[in-house]
C-alpha cells in the first residue's frame, strides 16, 4: 500500500485499455510502492465526474497525491482543459490528464507499423512511456497520437518523475 | 517456461487443454470448482514424478479419475494422459507425455505410454514395459521397466546436461505453491530448495534459499519492508542441536527494537514472505517457473494489486510467474491478453480454457466476473 504522507501518485485509467497501459507502466518504475492504479472508470466523463466526487477530497486531504487520468481524447482536445477547469484551487496542479488523441488501440497500430512495440501488448505501450520518463526523453510521448501531451509530460517530469525514478 | 498442458481424465480435466502461447506472465481466472487448484496438484505430480516419485499408485489413484461419464470412453478400462510442452530454461523445446492405463482385469494401474522429446528429437519412447531410448541418430536400445513405474525418473543420465536429466532438473524446479498459513511453522532443522505446495516448511525453505544463496536476504527483506516498513530484520536464530527458529525483528517507538516469532505473524505476513523469498529466489538465483494457486489470499484488499504488480516485476525479465484469482484486484493487476478464463458449465462438464481475449467481452473483466457474464 502507498504511504499517503510521502509523494505518492494514483492513477485513474478510463477504460480497460488504458488501465493495461498503466499496468506496463506500473512494471517498469524504479518505486512501485509510489504508485496506485485504480479500476478502470468506464469512460472518460465516468473518470471526470469520479475526480470531482471522490478524488478531489483525498487531494485536499493528502497533499503529497497527485492524480493522473488516463484517457481517450476522441479527438476531442478539450476534455483536458474541461477536466482541468473542474478541478478547484489548491488541487489542479497536482491532477495530469493525459492520453491518446483518440484511443488507444490506434496508438497500438501505429506503433506496431513503426516497428517499436515489440511484443504487441497494451503493456508494452506503458513500458515505452515509461522508458521515456526514466530517460528524460520523449521518444514515444512525441508520436503524433501522445505529442498533445507536451505540457502535461513537461510537468511529469519536473513533478512525478523524482517519486516513481530514481533520477 | 510452460507453453501447454493437456490433461485427460484426471479430476475436472477430460481432453483438457490449456495453451499459455508463450506469455511469461499468466492469470488464471475462473469460478470455484473451475480447475484453477487441480491444476496445482497436475503440476505438483508431474514435479514430484521428475524427483523420483516413480510408482504409479504414488502418482494417481480411482479417486483422481473425472467423476463425470467419459463420453465415448470405456469407463470399464479409463485412461489418465498428461502432457506438459515448455520451454525449458536452456532455450530448448521440451514435450513430456504419460499415459496411464487401469486395465479391465486389474486394480492397478500401470504405464500405458510415456515419451520425452527434446529440440524436436526423441529422447525415449515407452510402451507399457518397454522403454525404447534413442542413443544416437539412427541408434536405439530398448530395455524393460516395471510396467507399474514411470520410467522419467529411473532412466540414468550419464552427464547433467543429458536432455533426460535437463529436462528432470527443469521440472523439479517448478516453484508450486498454495499456501496455508496455518501449516506454516517458523521452526526448521535443515534446508529445502523448494516448499511443499501448503508452505508448512517455509522455515526450511527460508534456511536454503538465504543460506546457500546470501544475496537473496537483501531482495527478501526489502520486498517485505514495503509491507512492513517497520521491519528491520528476519533472523533465523539456533533452537537447539541443527534446529532454528525465524524471529521478525521489528523497530518500535524511541528506536527501540522487538522482535516476534514467525507463529506471532498474522496469516497476511506469512504469505507475503513466501512472495519475498519467491522474489529473491527469482533476482538472484535466476529463472524460475512458478505456480502460485491465489496468492492474493489473506492478503489485505489495499495491498492486493501491489503485490501482484511487484510479483510480476520480479518475473519480468525471466522466468514464468502463472497466477490464478477471483480477487477483482488481482485481476486488474494483470492484462487481459494475459488472461485465460478456465470454466466449466456445470459440475458434470470438464474444465475448459480459453485466452479472456477470445472472449469478445467489454469492459472491465472483473465486473464482468462478479455479474457472472464472463462465460463464452
Amino acid at each position: 500500500m502507498v504511504n499517503r504522507y510521502r509523494p505518492h501518485v494514483v492513477v485513474l485509467p478510463e477504460d480497460t485499455a488504458n488501465l493495461d497501459v498503466a499496468n506496463g507502466f506500473v512494471l517498469h518504475v524504479d518505486r512501485d510502492c509510489a504508485i496506485q492504479v485504480l479500476g478502470p472508470a468506464g469512460g472518460w466523463d465516468k473518470a471526470r465526474d469520479d475526480l470531482l466526487s471522490d478524488h478531489v477530497q483525498g487531494l485536499r486531504r493528502l497533499p503529497e497525491r497527485r492524480l493522473v487520468l488516463l484517457i481517450d481524447f476522441d479527438d476531442d482536445l478539450s476534455r483536458r482543459g474541461a477536466i482541468r477547469d473542474a478541478c478547484p484551487g489548491g488541487v489542479a496542479d497536482r491532477v495530469f490528464v493525459i492520453g491518446t488523441n483518440t484511443e488507444v488501440e490506434e496508438l497500438r497500430r501505429d506503433l506496431v507499423g513503426e516497428g517499436v512495440l515489440r511484443p504487441n501488448t497494451l503493456e508494452g505501450i506503458g513500458e515505452l512511456l515509461a522508458a521515456d520518463c526514466r530517460a528524460g526523453t520523449d521518444d514515444t510521448w512525441s508520436h503524433p497520437r501522445l505529442a498533445h501531451n507536451a505540457d502535461e509530460y513537461a510537468r511529469m517530469r519536473v513533478d512525478l518523475r523524482p517519486i516513481l525514478f530514481d533520477v | 517456461m510452460i507453453r501447454r498442458l493437456y490433461v485427460h481424465n484426471h479430476r475436472c480435466f477430460l481432453n483438457t487443454e490449456l495453451d499459455f502461447g508463450g506469455r511469461s506472465q499468466v492469470l488464471i481466472v475462473g469460478r470455484n470448482g473451475a480447475g484453477k487448484t487441480s491444476l496445482l496438484h497436475v503440476l505438483t505430480m508431474l514435479r514430484d514424478v521428475a524427483g523420483g516419485r516413480n510408482r504409479v499408485a504414488e502418482v494417481v489413484s480411482d479417486d483422481s479419475l473425472t467423476g463425470f461419464s467419459v463420453s465415448g470412453g470405456d469407463d470399464a478400462h479409463p485412461t489418465q494422459r498428461f502432457e506438459i510442452d515448455g520451454e525449458m530454461t536452456s532455450g530448448k523445446r521440451a514435450a513430456y507425455a504419460l499415459a496411464l492405463e487401469l486395465p479391465a482385469d486389474s486394480r492397478a494401474w500401470r504405464v500405458l505410454e510415456e515419451s520425452l522429446v527434446i529440440a524436436d528429437q526423441t529422447v525415449y519412447t515407452r510402451s507399457l514395459a518397454e522403454v525404447t531410448l534413442n542413443r544416437a541418430p539412427n541408434s536405439t536400445t530398448s530395455f524393460p521397466v516395471d510396467s507399474q513405474q514411470v520410467a522419467l525418473p529411473v532412466i540414468g543420465a550419464p552427464t547433467q546436461d543429458h536432455p533426460v536429466e535437463e529436462f528432470r532438473r527443469w521440472l523439479r524446479g517448478f516453484v508450486l505453491l498454495g499456501p496455508v498459513p496455518s501449516l506454516m511453522g517458523g521452526e526448521s532443522v535443515s534446508g529445502t530448495p523448494l516448499p511443499a505446495p501448503d508452505c508448512h516448511d517455509y522455515a526450511a525453505w527460508f534456511r536454503e534459499v538465504t543460506t546457500q544463496y546470501p544475496a537473496t536476504y537483501a531482495v527478501f527483506l526489502s520486498f517485505l519492508k514495503r509491507t512492513l516498513p517497520d521491519l528491520e530484520s528476519v533472523q533465523n536464530r539456533p533452537s537447539g542441536r541443527d534446529a532454528r527458529s525465524l524471529e521478525y525483528v521489528f523497530r518500535g517507538r524511541a528506536g527501540r527494537t522487538y522482535a516476534i516469532s514467525f507463529q506471532s505473524l498474522s496469516d497476511g505476513e506469512r504469505c507475503l514472505s513466501v512472495a519475498a523469498v519467491l522474489a529473491a529466489m527469482s533476482a538472484e538465483i535466476g529463472p524460475q517457473v512458478c505456480f502460485w494457486d491465489e496468492p492474493d489470499n489473506f492478503i489485505g484488499l489495499g495491498e492486493v494489486g501491489h503485490l501482484i504488480r511487484a510479483l510480476r516485476r520480479s518475473f519480468r525479465d525471466h522466468g514464468q510467474l502463472i497466477v490464478t484469482s477471483h480477487n477483482p484486484e488481482a485481476i486488474r493487476a494483470f492484462s487481459q491478453e494475459n488472461s485465460l478464463l478456465i470454466y466449466r458449465t456445470s459440475s458434470s462438464e470438464p474444465a475448459r480454457c480459453r485466452p479472456v481475449t477470445e472472449l469478445g467481452l467489454s469492459g472491465d473483466l472483473a465486473d464482468t466476473m462478479a455479474r457472472g457474464d464472463e462465460m463464452p
